[in-house]
């Protein structure tokens, strides 16, 4: 009986029996592929299940193939498979690539052996195939996998850890320091820390197996420098079903995170010491979310400021409703500014309303905030009502103040005037009558001579003297009021062409004396002309009318230099003055002397202590009785020039 | 009339009583004639004469300060008028004050003569301003001596 699957070129027939019909439909229906092939390739034996594997749909056209180009692939030639199992006679589960009939690519597992006859050579190959593909790129995404999974544990900064519930490592994903590689498989964990440490470490651990659930730990070792190393170890169960079959202990080393939280935690406390200082300080903060108008902060001090709890300021919509009415447009406005970043004033004046109704004013200080949560706003707010106020009350004391001194001075320069006016009038309207006394007066001497005898006619004359003594004595008080009146106007004087044209004058009055006068050349100072004229003439005049008793009459006028100033006198050597009395001489209508010894007002001196003074300088006088006097004065400790 | 006059504007009786003494002592050949305040001196100036010209004093001696009108007025007036402009005005005045000299010679006083309280040294005032002005007037009123004398004057 001829099988319809063999060629009839080839093998020899082989008997038929049932057996062989049973063993034909076994091969027949074999789920793997199942083929005979001659030593130069041909297969004259191939199953349905081949032919799948191949893609052929027919054995006719499948043995019409070349297996050399057409079946084999060329990482994968004949000639390596003809090797294999000529040398050892079988190939067992070797896998290969072959081309199916639609060109495309598989894997093929292959167990084949070589039937030999009785000379050794081979007669055929026999085997079987299996399509094992799918198998294979299985195995190949697996072997990715696990390739990518190792490289990623093996790559990890941290150190991965696989370890039972004993400790025990299993696996380690890199190398310890100080430690040989392959010394630590096998060791447990715990040998690796202190007791104190182990003590905290192993429960963590056999609950986390107990339980299939993530755990975790901390632990601290030495570092580099002396320093500490912070490592947090994560535990996670691996898990095969509901078993727990080993655990992952992932460390890192948290040093840095443990420094910037600590960082972290040393600025929040000087943070908080900044802003509970600055609630001491009576400086309140608060800080704001511009967009929401939340306030999100404040410090004990706004609490003062605003009256409210803070729970009553969170619980207002908007920070605008502690602001006074008046005022939020403004800020409003300005927030508004802010927002489009057109920026603002960082420091401004407003108006907020206390829980109990008032009105306190504030000075605030804005400072933008990038957090990471947006963009916030810090103000700090200063309560200044009581300053401004004060300032205002300054500022109302002054005004007034002003306007008293304004006042004031008008008042005073009315009166100047008054008294000017008065003072004028008054020598004015003094003088006349006694014009009328001495007038009359003399017109009786001259009408009624013969009326009159000597002492009629004396004493007449002493009416005379009388009133012109009064004339003068009105002169001189209206010239000692003039110049506390009048505005002292410095200028260049020559003090030696002013003496010298005084002296002149007063010799071209009574040409019959004789004085020797002695005026020290280019005195010059800084002065009121008029006035310093008025006190020349008085001082030279004294010192003229003293010495009128001296046959060689001396007057001196020049100056020393003492110090940083220059003292000015005139000297005579007249008829003097007790300097126990000295301090009279410049009280006005004090005389020290009898007006029979000579005549006089004593205004004169009175008005030079005066002029003197104006000038800011100092007067004094030094006088020996018979012997001479000596009147020195300053003007005002500048240096004039000798 | 050929006469001269002085007119005296003077409100103090006491003063116009010396004043006229000290003409009288010294001789001094004029009329005297008196206004008691700077109204009535105007009246007296301006009041013209029969011929319809004024009848002007050969000198003036001003006081300043009266009621009614004072001495600058009347002077300001004076100088105002084209008929008195060159009429020699002699300030006669207690004030020394230089604000009032100044006034004076700026609105065209001839002079200006604090009155002393010695009457002696009045007197001699009197009769040196009085000689003079009246002898200075005595010149015939020729056009160009007029200008010479208004030179004087004023």
């Amino acid at each position: 009986m001829r099988s319809p699957i063999q060629n009839k070129d080839q093998a020899p027939p082989l008997a038929l029996s049932e057996e062989e019909d049973n063993l034909r439909s076994l091969v027949e229906g074999a789920p793997i592929g199942i083929y005979r092939s001659t030593p130069d390739g041909r297969v004259f034996l191939a199953n349905r299940a081949l032919l799948q594997i191949l893609g052929y749909s027919s054995f006719e056209e499948f043995t019409s193939l070349n297996v050399e180009s057409g079946l084999y692939t060329p990482d994968y030639p004949r000639h390596k498979f003809l090797n294999v199992i000529e040398q050892k006679g079988s190939v067992e589960g070797l896998e290969f690539a072959l081309r199916r009939k639609d060109g495309g690519v598989i894997f093929v597992r292959e167990y084949a052996r070589a039937v030999r006859g009785p000379d050794g050579k081979t007669r055929y190959y026999e085997g079987t195939l299996e399509d094992v593909t799918a198998h294979r790129r299985a195995e190949e995404a697996l072997r990715e996998n696990e390739a990518r999974w190792r490289s990623l544990i093996e790559n990890a900064p941290e150190v991965i850890l696989n370890i039972n519930r004993n400790g025990e490592i299993l696996f380690i994903n890199r190398v310890l320091e100080g430690v040989e590689q392959g010394k630590v498989i096998g060791t447990t964990i715990y040998e690796y820390f202190p007791p104190a440490d182990v003590e905290r470490i192993r429960p963590v651990i056999e609950q986390a197996w107990d339980t299939g659930r993530p755990a975790s730990y901390e632990v601290s070792g030495p570092g580099p420098n002396a320093s500490v190393t912070w490592y947090s170890t994560s535990v996670g169960p691996v898990l095969r079903g509901k078993r727990v079959v080993s655990l992952m202990l992932l460390t890192m080393d948290i040093t840095e995170r443990r420094r910037a939280e600590a960082d972290l935690r040393r600025q929040m406390e000087l943070y908080e010491a900044l802003v509970t200082a600055q609630s001491d300080l009576l400086q309140g903060m608060v800080i704001v979310n511009p967009l929401t108008q939340e306030v999100l902060y404040l410090n004990d001090a706004i609490v003062q400021i605003f009256g409210f709890s803070r729970e009553e300021v969170r619980a207002k919509r908007s920070f605008f409703d502690n602001v006074a009415p008046e005022e939020r447009e403004v800020l409003q406005d300005r927030l508004k500014r802010r927002l489009a970043g057109l920026g603002g004033p960082d420091h401004y004046e407003t108006v907020v309303l206390h829980k109990d109704g008032s009105r306190r004013h504030v000075e605030v200080s804005v400072k933008p905030l990038d957090s990471p949560d947006g963009l916030r706003l810090v103000a700090l707010v200063r309560d200044i009502t009581e300053r401004k106020r004060a300032r205002e009350q300054i500022q109302k004391l002054n005004a007034e103040l002003e306007l008293r001194v304004r006042h004031r001075t008008a008042e005073l320069e009315a009166a100047n005037k008054e008294l000017e006016a008065f003072s004028s009038s008054v020598s004015h309207d003094l003088r006349a009558p006694l014009r009328t006394i001495d007038g009359f007066s003399q017109a009786l001497l001259e009408d009624h001579t013969a009326q009159l005898n000597e002492e009629g006619r004396h004493l007449l004359e002493r009416v005379r003297h009388g009133t012109q003594h009064m004339a003068e004595l009105i002169d001189d008080l209206l010239a000692l009021s003039r110049v506390t009146r009048s505005e002292l106007r410095r200028e260049r004087v020559d003090l030696s062409a002013l003496a010298d044209s005084i002296l002149l004058r007063f010799r071209q009055e009574t040409p019959q004396r004789v004085v020797e006068t002695q005026v020290s050349p280019n005195l010059v100072a800084e002065c009121d002309l008029a006035l310093i004229r008025v006190a020349l003439e008085n001082l030279l005049n004294n010192a003229w009318k003293f010495t009128s008793r001296q046959p060689k009459a001396r007057i001196e006028f020049g100056a020393e230099p003492k110090g940083n100033e220059t003292v000015y006198f005139v000297r005579d050597n007249g008829a003097g003055f007790d300097m126990a009395h000295s301090s009279k001489l410049f009280i006005p209508f004090e005389r020290l002397h009898k007006a029979t010894e000579f005549e006089g007002t004593g205004i004169g001196l009175a008005t030079v202590q005066r002029i003197i003074l104006r000038h800011g300088g100092r007067v004094w006088a030094e006088g020996v009785v018979n012997k001479g006097a000596a009147l020195y004065f300053t003007l005002n400790g500048h240096r004039g020039e000798p | 009339m050929n006469e001269k006059t002085i007119l005296l504007v003077e409100d103090n009786p006491d003063d116009e009583a010396l004043m006229r003494r000290a003409l009288r002592k010294h001789n001094i050949p004029a009329r005297i004639l008196v206004a008691r305040d700077g109204v009535e001196a105007i009246d007296q100036i301006f009041r013209s004469g029969f011929d319809g010209s004024l009848a002007l004093p050969a000198v003036i001696f001003l006081d300043l300060k009266m009621p009614r009108m004072d001495g600058f007025e009347v002077l300001r007036r004076l100088r105002a008028d084209d008929r008195t402009r060159t009429v020699p005005v002699i300030i006669f005045t207690s004030s020394n004050e230089s604000q009032d000299i100044r006034g004076g010679y700026e609105l065209g006083a001839n002079s200006y003569v604090r009155k002393p309280v010695d009457f002696l040294e009045f007197s001699e005032s009197v009769r040196l301003l009085a000689e003079y002005w009246l002898r200075l007037n005595e010149l015939p009123p020729v056009h160009g001596e007029l200008r010479f004398a208004e030179r004087f004057a004023y």
